[in-house]
């Protein structure tokens, strides 16, 4: 299982998308608000996330567990815009 | 004198309590952009009614001796029956919720505050023209964008993953974490514009413009508020009487954002109140109020609010009392955090060479 990681300090409510994408036509998308922790369970294979904090406040997203490598390396921080993940479980 | 027509100098402290919903739904995006929308209104759009901060409960501390409690009825149903009601659950029915407050206070005597009180107030405020709400269709409208917005950020990932070529994909996806969006390919770029009718870049700007166009705008909207507010004297203390008052708030220049921003309030109220200086006397009073302030933002955290009140009794003056007066007034206001706001208020009396300072905390039990 690995977990998707994310946190916005500073704004209230703090507004967030999880996209994504792998084999086998695998898509996930989902919206948050402040914090998460999504577990998601992938097969093995390459794959596409994109993580959009679109409030406000700095926003902080981690990955942890069940993958070998992830490109940029997390975790990682950003504010108002659209981060974009090779990952390979 | 009737003491409760006069600014009551003391501390005040207001507390709101919005629970939050942990539920994720499809509503989440509108809810919380509503909400991000209000928290970026400055600190003195803050103390307006229905205000980010919405007071449940206000505090006037010693000198005032006041304790009021002001919660909306949108405020009660979410504390008392709907704890899961966002300001988007059905936003046209619960309208009058968010229009509608109650007052309710009582007046301790000077050597208890728990006991023996010496009068109780109780009235009603309601928003007639409440333009500081964000309207129905621009709620669907920003929820509609977002979702657009997110549809794209999916679109996106989706086709990064279809390249084949592993040294594109790489380029492509620092593009996009360096926000240069035109760079990118020019084939992923008519995909966007086709699909969504509009080119990446732009589509990459619509958090930030609903944000801004919203928060912005509503905040600076004209608002019509009516209160009625009855005081009863407990005992053979204090006074009693029956408060009409009508007042409009906005700022002059609706559709832009300024650090000097003016700000007009007009309030026309009526009193009919027992003069206990003159036992069975019936005294109606009516006054006009005029302020015109010019609201100053520093640093995002700090508002200064210098203005001046006009005050004209138009019945009812009492004997060595002036029919119309000037008070300049200041109010000084401070986000603490995101949700504690300090307001300090002051104004001086040119009519009795009195000057008037309270001291209020807003804070929000999220």
């Amino acid at each position: 299982m690995t977990h998707f990681k994310g946190t916005i300090t500073g704004a209230n409510g703090g507004l967030m998308h999880l996209s994504v994408v792998g084999p086998e036509n695998f898509h996930f998308d989902k919206n948050y608000t402040q914090s998460f922790n999504e577990p998601i369970k992938l097969s093995e294979g390459s794959y596409i996330v994109s993580m959009q904090a679109a409030s406000p406040g700095k926003f902080v997203f981690d990955v942890v567990d069940g993958y070998k490598s992830i490109d940029p390396e997390v975790p990682d921080s950003f504010n108002k815009s659209i981060h974009v993940y090779e990952l390979q479980v | 004198m009737i003491k409760y027509l006069n600014v009551i100098p003391g501390i005040l402290i207001s507390v709101s309590a919005v629970a939050m919903s942990q539920n994720l739904d499809k509503t989440q995006p509108m809810t919380t952009l509503a909400r991000e929308i209000v928290r970026d209104q400055s600190n003195s759009d803050a103390e307006t009614f229905g205000g980010y901060l919405s007071a449940v409960g206000q505090f006037v501390g010693k000198g005032g001796n006041t304790v009021t409690f002001q919660p909306r009825i949108f405020d009660l149903d979410k504390i008392f029956c709907h704890n899961n009601i966002e300001v988007d659950t059905d936003y046209a029915r619960t309208a009058w919720e968010r229009n509608l407050q109650i007052n309710a206070g009582v007046t301790p005597n000077s050597k208890n505050l728990f006991s023996n009180p010496t009068n109780v107030q109780m009235g009603f405020t309601f928003a007639l023209i409440n333009n500081k709400e964000i309207p129905l269709e621009d709620y669907k409208s920003v929820v509609d964008s977002y979702q657009i917005y997110t549809g794209m950020q999916s679109y996106l990932t989706e086709q990064i993953y279809a390249i084949g070529n592993d040294t594109i994909k790489t380029i492509i996806r620092k593009i996009i974490n360096h926000q240069d969006y035109s760079s990118l390919p020019k084939f992923l770029q008519d995909s966007v514009q086709k699909k969504f009718g509009h080119s990446i870049s732009k589509m990459m700007e619509i958090p930030e413009n609903l944000m801004d166009s919203l928060s912005h705008i509503l905040p600076r909207r004209p608002q019509l508020i009516a209160d009625i507010n009855a005081i009863h004297g407990l005992g053979n203390r204090g006074e009693a009487g029956l408060d009409l008052k009508v007042s409009f708030s906005s700022y002059i220049f609706i559709q832009k954002k300024a650090d000097v921003d003016p700000q007009v309030n007009l309030s026309a109220s009526y009193s009919l109140a027992d003069d206990i200086t003159q036992s069975d006397v019936n005294i109606s009073r009516s006054t006009l109020d005029v302020t015109a302030g010019i609201n100053t933002i520093f640093f995002s955290r700090f508002d200064l609010k210098p203005g001046i009140s006009y005050t004209n009794i138009l019945s009812g003056l009492y004997a060595h009392e002036r029919m119309i007066s000037y008070s300049p007034t200041v109010s000084f206001l401070i986000k603490i955090t995101e949700k504690l706001v300090a307001v300090i208020h002051w104004s001086y009396n040119t009519d009795n060479a009195a000057s008037t300072a309270n001291f209020k905390l807003k804070t929000s039990l999220e």
